[in-house]
């Protein structure tokens, strides 16, 4: 209760210096409440439409429970592929020249900025039997568009960005004089590496791997072309919610919707805690 | 999505002899790095547009010009126009509160602005049709008046705004933190208003993150796919966006054309990072000093 | 234009940054808020110009006897000073300066022609006359202050405030904007509030300081005053080097420049030279006493140096010409 009289005494009584408190915030507060918060809230309420057991049923079908082991499974092993050619990609960048480094940095962001859409049906047809990259992996017998590993190389490629993006900044940051003092103490360059360089980087990289599963587990339509969505097999959760919506079944694709919310508030609440740990590093 | 702050520092000479790694290990990550990107990025660029003209130009152009591609580029201007403005004014109301003043809940409150990255854009879509379809909160009020906003082009402008509602606060409110408050108090010990604080001295100094924003605001837009594939009703002609235009055209295996619309989509896509790349290098050094 | 601060009190959740402020500045003067970091000065100095508000249920702030407590700080007429410029790099320096003008309501405008007038001789004031074209990034730290300082006095505000002006700068620079702010208050008369950590730079620019020390006014007073006669322990050791000395009664300081030294004398006190440090106009001698396993600071003139010259291991007598006594509470 106090918290609450403290927290609104604040905002009654507070004489602000620079002007627009009341406005810029009004207006922060309602847009996020009419266009985000409002909505998602109708996830919950809609969902309680059904009964607990009918809920349980929607969220715990076979088929969606299968597709939570390709979306949440995939989404791993891909942010974790990810964190590793991540990390080097961003050590090779910071670190060292070579021709056409400034070009290869510039499209890294490239997923970000190309249209899932457009990544899915490119990855599909470079990977089709018939594909550019298809072609031989179909003489090594490798299946995959079309098939799981399809779907892990979309997530790949989506969440290429992220791990780079956020070690890649840290990295340029450190010192190098922190590296000059730990050999001039008589450490390798591997004991350098392990002891030294590495500590700062792990929040970073933890972090970039959260963002990259993230995004990972809601993504859509990069996924859904080379998916060949078959059930049990190559089915994503987010495929669930849209198959139960073109049957109508609103109520049962909330559940399912609900279920990929709480999954996504925790990896939130994650990233927040891994980017405060992080920031301990960080100058100011 | 790295802002324009952290990426601000700059490249460091590559330091001193002792420091260096091995010949080969620095051949051998040189190499990993660059094909792992060849792969992953450098070949589907290439795939796209090779595809898109493999029939020649003329089928190039029949395809993004014939009517369906037509209504499909419009409508995706049409609802690109309406959610960046729209997301561009409430990343500014929401950097400047959040970065101008203290108030309790603040970090909650810059959580929640990210919330629609970490929602899967297929919920962004289901959360309009609950409340916007026929069996919706306010389905058949709109159905008695005539109002058709899911499976519409209204549906595509609210998925279109949804998920693209933190990409400019985002930007801004890293910027705005690094920059500190100083200028604006000394012009306000000026005697200027708090509108003019904001178009001359605030404005100013955000601009090139504020474009850099509002470009990665825009190419989203223009490219949403989950979000806006729920809430439209594959109507082509009329409630088809170019992501969904470009869908119907692959499945009905019309993949040049397929690719053809892609392109378009790829080329803006080129665009918006060569922006940013320019932007990043032009803006370094004016925010760098900024910041300091 | 006179300040009169009354029963000022600021916290900081628990951190009480100003306790019970009363504080009068003269119309025309030159203040210094003196202390160190965490004092409370800087607090202080930003509830005067409107930039932070004492706690409600608190005193007044008033300009001539005039409350303006609850006044915007756009309405003060302050002109306020930041340690790091805050320039707007993205205007010249002309504009910069011609700011405060143009931010004004159409009806009290003045003309460009007036603009431009007033802002070359600001200028000329700061004497940076050719620099009307530059911006901000392509100065010196000194030459930005200064711009600083012209774009305050370009509104004609009523009370100027400096938030450690120089603190940003080296310290050669620092010596030199000292000398020229003190010129510059000569010659534009307006009341002038200086907050610095510098003890040095307060004395030799303020006609009178205030030393604040954890939110309270530790003691104020004409610079020489101030320094000459400390009212507590705090106020002496803050405002130049001492040798302490304290029993459970009472601390006694001594500065070094009070003390001297003599190779025989019988009444005083005896001591080892551990350490000669003789550049420039004063020796600064290290000497170990040897009743009470204490080294001391000495300091002597040139004159008294070639006089007596002393190296270190000489026996020596120390003789104390004046002390601070503070009995303890």
């Amino acid at each position: 209760m106090k918290s609450q009289f403290s927290f609104l005494r604040f905002f009654k009584s507070q004489p602000q210096v620079i002007p627009g408190f009341g406005l810029s915030l009004g207006f922060t507060l309602f847009y996020l409440a009419l266009i985000v918060l409002i909505p998602l809230a109708g996830i919950f309420i809609k969902s309680s439409s059904l009964s607990w057991e009918e809920i349980w049923m929607t969220v715990t079908h076979p088929r969606v429970l299968h597709s939570y082991k390709i979306s949440f499974g995939l989404s791993l092993l891909a942010s974790l592929i990810n964190g590793f050619f991540g990390f080097v990609i961003a050590w090779v960048l910071v670190r060292y020249s070579f021709p056409g480094k400034r070009i290869l940095d510039a499209l890294i962001d490239l997923p970000f900025a190309l249209p899932t859409a457009v990544a899915g049906i490119t990855l599909c047809s470079l990977y089709a039997p018939s594909g550019w990259i298809g072609r031989y992996l179909e003489l090594l017998g490798l299946k995959v568009s079309y098939t799981p590993l399809g779907i892990l190389l979309a997530l790949i490629f989506i969440g290429t960005p992220f791990v780079v993006r956020t070690v890649q900044p840290v990295l340029e940051d450190l010192d190098q004089e922190v590296e000059e003092a730990a050999i001039s103490l008589g450490a390798d360059r591997l004991q350098t590496f392990f002891r030294v360089l590495m500590p700062p980087l792990i929040p970073p990289l933890l972090t970039g791997i959260a963002l990259a599963f993230a995004r990972a587990v809601g993504e859509y339509g990069s996924v859904i072309f080379i998916a060949g969505n078959m059930p049990m097999k190559s089915e994503i959760t987010p495929l669930m919610i849209v198959i139960q919506l073109e049957q109508y079944e609103y109520a049962k694709a909330t559940a399912i919707a609900g279920v990929m919310l709480v999954v996504s508030f925790l990896i939130l609440l994650c990233i927040n805690l891994l980017q405060s740990w992080s920031s301990r590093y960080q100058r100011n | 999505m790295a802002g324009i702050v952290s990426r601000l520092k700059g490249h460091r000479a590559s330091g001193s002899m002792a420091l260096k790694e091995p010949k080969w290990v620095k051949r051998l990550l040189i190499g990993v790095t660059v094909s792992f990107l060849f792969i992953f990025l450098i070949l589907p660029l290439a795939m796209v547009f090779i595809s898109a003209f493999s029939e020649g130009i003329s089928v190039y152009y029949a395809s993004i010009t014939e009517s369906a591609a037509l209504s499909a580029i419009r409508l995706t201007f049409f609802a690109t126009m309406i959610a960046v403005p729209l997301n561009l004014i409430f990343g500014l109301a929401a950097a400047w509160s959040i970065t101008k003043f203290e108030f309790p809940g603040k970090q909650i409150l810059i959580t929640l602005i990210d919330l629609p990255f970490a929602v899967s854009p297929v919920i962004g879509g289901l959360i309009y049709i609950l409340i916007f379809g026929s069996q919706g909160w306010f389905g058949n009020s709109l159905r008695d008046h005539g109002i058709q906003i899911v499976f519409a082009a209204p549906g595509v402008v609210l998925g279109t705004i949804f998920v693209t509602v933190p990409f400019i606060a985002r930007e801004l409110i890293p910027l705005m933190q690094a920059q500190g408050k100083d200028q604006e108090l000394a012009a306000i010990t000026l005697g200027a208003s708090g509108w003019q604080v904001f178009w001359r001295v605030t404005l100013p100094k955000i601009k090139w993150g504020l474009l850099y924003g509002v470009i990665l605001c825009n190419g989203r837009a223009m490219g949403e796919f989950g979000a806006v594939s729920v809430l439209s009703g594959h109507i082509r002609g009329q409630t088809n966006t170019i992501p969904l235009h470009i869908e119907i055209l692959y499945n009905e295996y019309h993949t040049t054309a397929a690719f053809a619309m892609a392109s378009l989509l790829t080329f803006l896509a080129l665009v918006t990072l060569g922006i940013k790349t320019y932007i990043e290098s032009k803006a370094a050094d004016e925010m760098n000093e900024e910041i300091s | 234009m006179s300040i009169q601060v009354n029963n000022i009190h600021k916290t900081f959740g628990k951190f009480k940054a100003l306790d019970q402020i009363d504080l009068e500045i003269p119309s025309g003067g030159l203040v210094a808020l003196l202390g160190p970091s965490g004092s409370g000065k800087t607090t202080l100095l930003r509830i005067i110009a409107g930039l932070d508000f004492a706690d409600a249920g608190s005193g007044t702030i008033s300009f001539n006897g005039l409350d303006v407590t609850s006044l915007a700080a756009a309405k003060r007429k302050v002109g306020f000073v930041f340690q790091h410029y805050a320039l707007f790099n993205h205007m010249s320096v002309f504009e910069n300066i011609a700011f405060g003008l143009r931010v004004r309501p159409k009806s009290e405008q003045p003309s460009e022609l007036e603009i431009e007038e007033r802002v070359h001789k600001l200028l000329k004031l700061i004497k940076l006359e050719n620099f009307g074209k530059r911006f901000p990034k392509q100065l010196s730290g000194g030459q930005r202050q200064r711009i600083a300082l012209a774009r305050a006095l370009a509104v004609e505000p009523q009370v100027l405030l400096l938030d450690e002006p120089f603190g940003a700068l080296d310290a050669r620079v620092r010596r030199e904007l000292r000398r020229w702010l003190r010129q510059l208050h000569e010659e534009i008369h307006v009341t002038t509030i200086l907050v610095t950590h510098d003890q040095e730079e307060a004395l030799e620019i303020a006609d009178e300081v205030a030393i604040l020390n954890h939110g309270k006014i530790e003691q104020r007073g004409r610079s020489q005053a101030v320094y000459d006669f400390p009212t507590n322990a705090f106020v002496c050791e803050f405002l130049g080097d001492v040798n302490s000395f304290s029993n459970e009664k009472q601390t006694t300081l001594v500065r070094p420049h009070e003390i001297e030294l003599y190779r025989h004398e019988p009444s005083g006190i005896e001591g080892v030279v551990r350490s000669v440090n003789a550049f420039g106009a004063v020796e600064r001698i290290e000497v170990d006493l040897l009743c009470e396993k204490k080294l001391i600071l000495v300091e002597r003139s040139s004159a008294v140096k070639e006089k007596h010259p002393l190296s270190t291991g000489d026996l020596v007598c120390v003789k104390v010409r004046k002390e601070f006594i503070f009995p303890h509470a």
